[in-house]
């Protein structure tokens, strides 16, 4: 229900449009505190949106008597609308009659008495405003008349509910009898789906992401997606891979290599294992290569995700290279991706450096909401992202060879760096606000 | 089968001299010829695993001397042809055997688990250092090690998969544990001075099985097993049936260094102990905090016989060696092998651990002569 006094618009405009109209006019009606309602009316009525109740078709009284005729109702006199409740009434006793007797030949609701059902619909019907009174027989005539009581209706609605419920349970109790399939990373399917939900959510609602290039990444093969990090959770990692699952035509799971600081965080490093997300080592970016796998790499690292708020979308170092080796060697194309949006989700306004070495964490930031709001401050700020892929850098046949050779392997890395540098400058010129 | 060039030396009798190790493979042989094991020491014959080789060995009729040394007695009778001899490997006396012998293949698997540590390392480490270098001494051919992947240690910073390269940074404080890293950083380096020796060394990633004793089986012995709140690692599981194997073809083939050996597929620790029927009980522990992890190796608390950072890290071995250099698949995968080590433990604890059908020779020939031949069951066809 909407409050009593509501202000639709500013007060400039309603004197502005009541200026126009001429003099000032106001609801007529009370509010429950007993002073008048102050709300301008609609248009050709007395009453705000609030208290405006549109009238029944048969009502013949003026409306300014509804809202004080309270929960009593008018039962005096017969009047046009008494009729056509009683007549109504009626009707749903016969449809009630009816539906109970097809019930009673299919051996169920037998307890039931049709003079006491109808009695105490006449009882209660008394109580409700005759507005109301219409409105309820009138949903009662089409429920009754509709196939919602059809036994064969409920048999086939329980049917899909029991199975969707013996679905989901088989499911959890396959979990607890250890029988989730994993792939050879730990790569829990079952999981995945379990929380996708949320990603998708966060993708489409919080985040609301939008997404380009995403013809850039092949549809099978090796492939490297180079992105910058920022935020001071890894959001940008999240909507990324399902960037992929929502937008391409042959959606692959991304493998993010992860920090090695989050392999010994509890329940971070199992929830990125089964999520697909590997540890960032060479030997496994080879190994994913090698299987022709999508990877996604974050070549700033803690350098990125740790930063403070005075400079983001400032790429930080690209490591050393090692990302840019690994392409090398396997061929597989690297596609720099530049996420827009993530710096914001938590504006990190001061770094404890020294607490955060004591707990033998990379980075403590302070944020608006973080540790003063606890948990809450894991909540990131609804900022609007953009993620767009960039053209692919392909290798020929003499790449691997030069995989060893230090000054290819930097000067590929600037370019990669620059290229996600110059498109986060693009996106963010084409950004309008960060919400 | 091909000969040793050796062989015909070796028919002479035994004289003791002292030989400077590989001094025949220098001989530049343009396709070596297939070693083929004849004469085979088992070290630590009374073990689970000396034993169970020592039998599978003796199936096989190329090896015509199958040699049990120990200090403990096997149980008497289950051998057809193997030979023991009661003796310490680490006693000086092993010289004199492996020559006398004529050993050519020793399969080390002397390797205890005790409550005495300092007998425990005593015995693994120091008896391990005695037997390769009395090897390379008399100049035996191939040494087998039975070692394990969690030598190269559980650490946050592991590789999906360890490759055999990877160097061992296991520091466990278990003496077990620690023995088998010991061992290996001496192999190691006593590979790199005697490259004409084939050793062979066998890193199997956790054991599992019906009957054998190991660690990840004392860990799912009780209901609860304790786990580490927030961390749940992949784990990979190997086969008792398959550990033997894998023995049994280093024995065979010429295979220097280390490998890894695993049963294909890797599941994470909870889903283990679920599938073995048993309840994870997540337990809180220090993150960073050193205090924390000191206060926990003190023997206060009941520990798992799995180490804390073992429950929590990964340590999955890359098993690629084992499969194309090595030569070897092992049979059971990791799922089928924690089906089947469950499947035992729930039967054993409805009929008994010890309703043997095996009622001897002279009863089983007794009743022999009243039955007719029984039809295979079919419950046992499968």
């Amino acid at each position: 229900m909407r409050p009593e006094e509501t202000v639709l618009e500013s007060p400039e405009e309603l004197e502005r449009l009541d200026g126009a109209r001429g003099p000032k006019r106001s609801c007529l009606a009370t509010t429950k505190r007993g002073k008048p309602c102050r709300v301008p009316p609609l248009a050709d009525a007395d009453f705000c949106p609030v208290h405006f109740r549109s009238p029944a078709p048969e009502d013949d009284q003026p409306p300014e008597d509804e809202p004080a005729a309270g929960r009593d109702g008018d039962a005096a006199g017969p009047s046009g609308r008494e009729r056509i409740v009683s007549e109504l009434l009626g009707e749903v006793e016969r449809l009630v009659r009816q539906t109970l007797e097809r019930l009673h030949g299919s051996g169920i609701l037998t307890g039931l008495n049709i003079l006491e059902l109808t009695a105490t619909l006449r009882q209660s019907l008394g109580k409700l405003l005759p507005s109301m009174q219409f409105d309820v027989l009138r949903m009662l005539k089409d429920t009754l008349q509709s196939d919602y009581l059809d036994l064969d209706t409920w048999r086939g609605l329980a049917y899909v509910v029991r199975s969707a419920l013996e679905a989901q349970l088989e499911q959890t109790r396959e979990r607890f009898q250890g029988k989730a399939p994993t792939d050879e990373y730990g790569l829990d399917y079952a999981f995945y789906e379990a929380v996708r939900p949320l990603v998708t959510f966060m993708y489409r609602h919080w985040f609301r992401v939008e997404t380009t290039g995403i013809e850039n990444v092949p549809a099978d093969g090796p492939c490297l997606l180079v992105a910058n990090h920022s935020g001071v959770l890894p959001w940008d990692g999240v909507m990324l891979s399902e960037a992929i699952w929502e937008h391409h035509p042959q959606p692959r799971h991304a493998r993010l290599l992860f920090l090695k600081w989050f392999a010994s965080i509890p329940f971070i490093a199992p929830f990125l294992a089964k999520t697909g997300q590997v540890l960032a080592c060479p030997e496994n970016g080879k190994r994913l290569l090698s299987q022709g796998q999508l990877v996604g790499v974050f070549p700033e690292g803690i350098k990125g995700i740790g930063k403070p708020f005075r400079e983001r979308y400032r790429l930080a170092r690209f490591g050393r290279g090692g990302f840019t080796k690994l392409a090398m060697q396997t061929r597989a194309p690297i596609v720099p991706v530049a996420i827009v949006g993530a710096e914001e989700t938590y504006p990190a306004i001061y770094k404890l450096d020294f607490v955060a070495k004591l707990l033998g964490l990379p980075y403590l930031p302070i944020t608006p909401t973080f540790p003063l709001f606890g948990l809450l401050g894991f909540v990131p700020l609804p900022t609007k992202w953009h993620i767009h892929f960039c053209k692919p850098l392909r290798f020929n046949e003499r790449a691997p060879s030069k995989a060893d050779d230090y000054l290819v392997v930097s000067l590929l890395t600037e370019r990669v760096r620059n290229i996600v540098q110059l498109a986060i400058n693009e996106l963010l010129r084409r950004r309008r606000s960060v919400f | 089968m091909n000969e040793r060039p050796s062989e015909a030396q070796a028919e002479k009798p035994v004289v003791i001299e002292r030989r400077r190790p590989g001094r025949r493979s220098r001989k530049p042989a343009a396709p070596r010829p297939r070693f083929v094991t004849r004469r085979v020491m088992i070290t630590g014959l009374a073990g689970y695993w000396g034993t169970r080789l020592a039998l599978r060995l003796e199936q096989d009729p190329r090896y015509e001397l199958i040699l049990g040394v120990d200090t403990q007695v096997p149980t008497a009778g289950q051998f057809s042809r193997t030979e023991f001899l009661g003796l310490d490997v680490k006693s000086p006396m092993l010289l004199d055997v492996l020559t006398a012998q004529r050993i050519d293949t020793v399969v080390h698997l002397n390797i205890i688990h005790s409550k005495d540590k300092e007998r425990m390392l005593d015995n693994n480490v120091l008896g391990t250092r005695h037997v390769l270098a009395a090897c390379a001494e008399v100049g035996v051919k191939k040494l087998v090690l039975k070692s394990s992947t969690g030598v190269y240690g559980a650490l946050p910073d592991n590789p999906n998969f360890l490759p055999e390269a990877w160097p061992i940074r296991g520091r466990p404080y278990h003496p077990y544990f620690r023995s088998y890293v010991e061992v290996e950083k001496y192999a190691s380096e006593f590979l790199g001075r005697h490259p004409d020796l084939h050793l062979t060394i066998l890193r199997f990633a956790s054991i599992l099985g019906p009957t054998a004793d190991t660690a990840l089986s004392r860990y799912l012995r009780d209901r609860i097993c304790p786990t580490i709140l927030g961390f749940d690692p992949l784990y990979q599981v190997t086969h008792e049936d398959d550990v033997l194997g894998a023995l049994a073809r280093a024995v065979e083939a010429d295979f220097n260094g280390p490998v890894n050996i695993a049963g294909d597929g890797v599941l994470y620790l909870h889903r283990i102990i679920r599938m073995a029927g048993r309840t994870p009980l997540p337990i809180v522990t220090g993150l960073n905090f050193p205090i924390l992890n000191t206060l926990a190796s003190l023997p206060l608390v009941p520990l798992p016989p799995i180490e804390i950072d073992y429950l929590r890290y990964l340590w999955v071995a890359e098993t690629a060696r084992m499969k194309t250099q090595f030569g070897f698949q092992p049979l059971h995968t990791a799922e089928e092998t924690v089906k089947d080590f469950a499947t035992t433990r729930r039967v054993q604890r409805f009929a008994g651990a010890d309703d043997s059908s095996d009622m001897g020779e002279y009863a089983s020939a007794v009743l022999r002569d009243i039955l007719e031949d029984p039809e295979e069951d079919d419950l046992h066809a499968s």
